[in-house]
């Protein structure tokens, strides 16, 4: 990977160079193994060495983007040169605010020196002591160990100068029987010797052979606890549909026009806040400013979305450093987003339901139907339990849910106090943080053989 | 470079690896975004580096780096072969690859109008001209055309002694109208969803496609779904236009019938297949008259090339044969598992990615007549068309799509427009259920950019050639 002096030094010389009116350069490097396993064999393992830069550039309000994997002046003289190009030869972005210029973004640690040095070979010992585990019990394992090393630095012509150093490992491990049930756990750490592949496995072990002989139930409106990663990919949908200023803006998300208003239960608060290490923190985003913390959802009040410096032009407010790459110009999103949790333990939600579902995960949600009502539908997998009398009885077959998620979480009964931390589903630097949470009434409207 | 990575591979050939590989490639992307007359991206990305592939102890190993010196590629190719040999510490499955013939070949994508020699301007022309068509619907307040094109070349060597370059190139664009009264907000687009329709072709596909002389019609529309019937829940027959249907084959045939997936290499992310060996010649998939292959020779398709990333040529195999389950699509490595050989379908989505089974153009062939005749033919039930959602279990058998738009068929003829449909169903059930698909006159490939697959995640380029097609007993609309 490009040192740190070395990318600075490229970054300010390129920037010195350019002959645009105003240029922000980001450069996101990055060494990044996984080893893949199925069957309890590595199948494939891999690793990567990149760069990816990112020039914006403006002539006037002419905004042009280019991006190259080449880490080197001519490499990145080039890219510059094409998108200033570019630029003149485009219309006028009326929105465009200029770039931002930002103070340095406060220091987090984000960085392992351990997940920096694993090798592979300590990568598949961590696997055969999950495969020992899951053998152990007549179980085979698939899953992957993912170990990343990143940099990001962004600059801008009017000053903005951040770095960010930042590594994580994420394991998962999924269990599965001769019949294909299955069940799964995940670990997630800046740290790798945070990650027990052991421990791990030990859980989606449990759940495997808690979900055999499944039977099935009808469809239909019936309460739910669902595990930190089932709210989790509720709310990676929820980051992409509606939590961003632009989804807002362009009336996608359900909380256009409906900002001081009730839109979940009293007992849901979502705030992104990229300082904070129980998740994975970043503190600034892909334009250098720095991150805020933001209350998106306060006790089921929709308080607003994230902003990047267009979106808060457009709405006259400041940027809460929440933007995504120019090169691909999604809008702002979160990166680093919480659930609140309450005071409630896991154990204690399960307990007070009479007829309902224990939901360790969900499958291909799709959050598009109707991003006006937040309708969402999505299958379960991995082990989904029937409760009776607050207590589990049996392994259900999987069911999909198509359900408002305004609906759903406007009925959250309970909230456990203890909460999870998961990568994000997919892929870039960012987390969820979600506790085990009950709702009711939770919608399913369909089911499948397994 | 060529002789730099053969050099590579010779010398992981001298330290006892059975197999090796090398891929060079180089990709130039661009990506153009016009919304309500304003640009909104105009970004050109490029990319070039190298990864090795090596088998040593019958385990993989891979990396990959942008560093293309002489120093480098030693390098790279000894992290391939350390990583290759610590896989072998977990397991005692051998990998054993089908024995394939060595190629010295180029290929490139037939190109009549190359998309980075038309100028910027030429570009945003159409993209503006269509926002404006779209724009002038007044409820019609988001107008969207994008175009998007790339170029890859890649240079594939073998240690079998396969040197292989292809130039690829791809094109197409779409656009999209949102209309929004109230808190009612509908899409309607041309000619698909999600960024329109791509080709392995030049500028001259995005042409064809006449985005600007659509750009009206697709604004009314989706002023028209605001005020649309809510579509009615109820088990009906259906008529699936091709634009959907394409998905439909994508998601319900084309990812089961990956051969890697059916062996459990995707179990962990996005999951198995119902398609298990033990089904392969015996499972009825569907009715009689459904006929499915998997065809990388498509021209046009966006799934054609000449040669897979192992080497292997592309070539049209049977999937489905008047209704039974008759083929996979296949690697070097998962084939032989089941007694066949590859039918060339391992795809890399990039120099920094491994190849896997990926779908080519997985086309359903045609039957006859036209879409006329197919909706004069049907007493009653509901035409639907243009992807909005999707969704489907990990082992790829309960499904629902959601549309952007449907109209009811009544007596053969269409009736009232019918807004936020939805249907779904079990796939051998459903595609069972398939009574009549149009004809040659309405077959088209359409080409899907976005399909998702592996760890770390890789994006392929597919084909789906369909026509539309009528389905009976489909459950229509959300169980309430």
């Amino acid at each position: 990977m490009i040192g740190r002096d070395e990318l600075t030094a490229l970054l300010t010389d390129a920037l010195a160079n350019s002959p645009a009116d105003e240029t922000e350069l980001v450069a996101y490097t990055h060494q990044t193994s996984l080893t893949r396993f199925a069957n309890s064999v590595i199948h494939q393992n891999v690793r990567e060495d990149d760069n990816y830069l990112i020039a914006r550039v403006a002539v006037g309000k002419k905004v042009g983007v280019t991006s190259t994997n080449r880490a080197d002046k001519e490499g990145l003289g080039k890219a510059i040169e094409r998108a200033t190009e570019m630029a003149k030869q485009s219309p006028e972005q009326h929105d465009f605010p200029g770039l931002p210029k930002a103070e340095t973004a406060p220091a987090v640690s984000a960085h392992s020196a351990v997940t920096a040095a694993m090798t592979p070979a300590e990568r598949a010992d961590a696997v055969a002591k999950a495969a020992d585990v899951a053998k152990a019990a007549g179980l085979t394992i698939s899953g992957a160990y993912r170990v990343a090393n990143i940099s990001l630095a962004v600059v801008n012509s009017v000053g903005t100068r951040q770095h960010y150093d930042a590594s994580d490992g994420f394991l998962s491990v999924f269990a599965m029987d001769d019949d294909g049930i299955s069940g799964s756990a995940t670990a997630y750490a800046v740290g790798v010797d945070d990650i027990d592949p052991a421990a791990v496995a030990a859980i989606a072990v449990d759940k495997c052979k808690a979900a055999a002989n499944p039977v099935s139930i009808e469809p239909g409106p019936i309460d739910v606890v669902l595990e930190p990663r089932a709210t989790s990919e509720i709310m990676e949908w929820l980051n992409f549909t509606a939590f961003g200023a632009k989804q807002v803006q362009e009336g996608q998300s359900f909380m256009t026009g409906r900002i001081g208003e009730r839109v979940m239960g009293e007992n849901v608060t979502i705030y992104d806040d990229g300082l904070d290490t129980t998740g994975i923190p970043i503190p600034f985003d892909y334009e250098g400013v720095p991150k805020k913390r933001v209350t998106i959802i306060e006790n089921g009040i929709a308080k607003g979305p994230v902003h990047d410096s267009l979106t808060a032009a457009k709405d006259g407010v400041e940027s809460t450093g929440h933007a995504g790459m120019a090169s691909f110009r999604a809008g702002p999103g979160p990166s680093n987003l919480f659930i609140a949790g309450g005071d409630a333990t896991s154990d204690d939600l399960v307990k007070s339901v009479k007829r309902g579902l224990l939901i360790t995960r969900f499958h291909y949600i799709n959050g598009l139907l109707d991003t006006r009502k937040a309708l969402f539908t999505g299958m379960t997998r991995d082990g989904t339990f029937l409760i009776e009398d607050g207590k589990i009885t049996t392994a259900v077959k999987n069911l999909r849910f198509t359900d408002s998620m305004l609906r759903a979480y406007s009925n959250v009964e309970a909230v456990s106090r203890d909460r999870e931390t998961a990568g994000r589903n997919w892929g870039g630097i960012g987390s969820v943080t979600a506790p085990t949470m009950l709702i009711r009434d939770f919608k399913f409207t369909g089911s499948t053989e397994f | 470079m060529k002789d730099l990575l053969k050099a590579a591979i010779e010398s992981l050939r001298a330290k006892g690896a059975e197999y090796a590989d090398a891929r060079c490639v180089r990709s130039l992307s661009e990506v153009l975004v016009m919304k309500n007359g304003e640009l909104e991206t105009a970004s050109v990305s490029e990319s070039e580096g190298f990864g090795v592939r090596v088998l040593h102890s019958g385990a993989w190993g891979f990396s990959s780096s942008s560093i293309t010196t002489p120093e480098n590629v030693t390098a790279v190719a000894g992290q391939a072969l350390e990583i290759a040999r610590a896989s072998a510490r977990v397991g005692t499955q051998k990998v054993l690859l089908d024995g394939q013939d060595a190629v010295v070949d180029t290929y490139a994508t037939p190109v009549e109008e190359d998309p980075f020699a038309v100028s910027l301007g030429d570009k945003l022309g159409i993209l503006s001209a269509s926002c404006a068509g779209m724009s002038k619907t007044p409820l019609v307040k988001i107008a969207t055309a994008s175009m998007m094109n790339f170029r890859t070349e890649k240079l594939f060597v073998s240690a079998e002694g396969s040197e292989i370059e292809q130039t690829i190139t791809e094109a197409g664009g779409g656009i999209a109208a949102t209309a929004m009264d109230g808190a009612e907000r509908q899409t309607r687009s041309y000619p698909a969803s999600f960024r329109g329709d791509y080709s392995t072709a030049g500028f001259e596909f995005t042409r064809g496609l006449d985005l600007a002389a659509h750009a009206e019609k697709t604004g009314r529309e989706a002023s028209e779904l605001l005020r649309a019937e809510e579509c009615p829940t109820r088990k009906t027959t259906v008529i699936i236009g091709g634009t959907q249907l394409a998905l439909q084959v994508h998601e319900s045939c084309g990812h089961p019938i990956e051969l890697d997936r059916v062996f459990g290499t995707e179990a962990s992310y996005a999951g198995t297949s119902f398609l298990t060996v033990d089904k392969l010649g015996d499972l009825k998939y569907g009715s009689d008259i459904v006929n499915i292959v998997a065809d990388a020779t498509s021209p046009g398709g966006l799934g054609t090339f000449g040669y897979d990333d192992e080497g292997v040529p592309a070539q049209c195999s049977e999937i489905v044969t008047e209704g039974m389950f008759t083929g996979y699509i296949m690697s070097r490595e998962t084939a032989p598992r089941i007694g066949l050989r590859s039918n060339g379908t391992m795809r890399a989505d990039g120099w920094n990615r491994i190849p896997l089974v990926r779908m080519t153009n997985i086309n359903l062939l045609p039957g006859k007549g036209s879409l006329e005749d197919l909706i004069a033919d049907t007493k009653e039930g509901i035409f639907i068309d243009s992807n909005k959602s999707w969704s489907i279990d990990q082992r790829r058998l309960n499904f629902q799509f959601g549309c952007e738009i449907a109209w009811e068929i009544k007596d053969g003829r269409l009736g009232r427009m019918y807004k936020n449909p939805v249907y779904t169903g079990i796939t051998p059930e459903f595609w069972g259920a398939c009574d009549a698909i149009a004809g040659p006159e309405e077959w088209h490939i359409w080409g899907i950019p976005s399909c998702g697959k592996g760890e770390p995640g890789q994006v392929a380029h597919v084909g789906h050639g369909v026509s539309p097609s009528r389905f009976r007993n489909v459950e229509v609309g959300v169980r309430r």
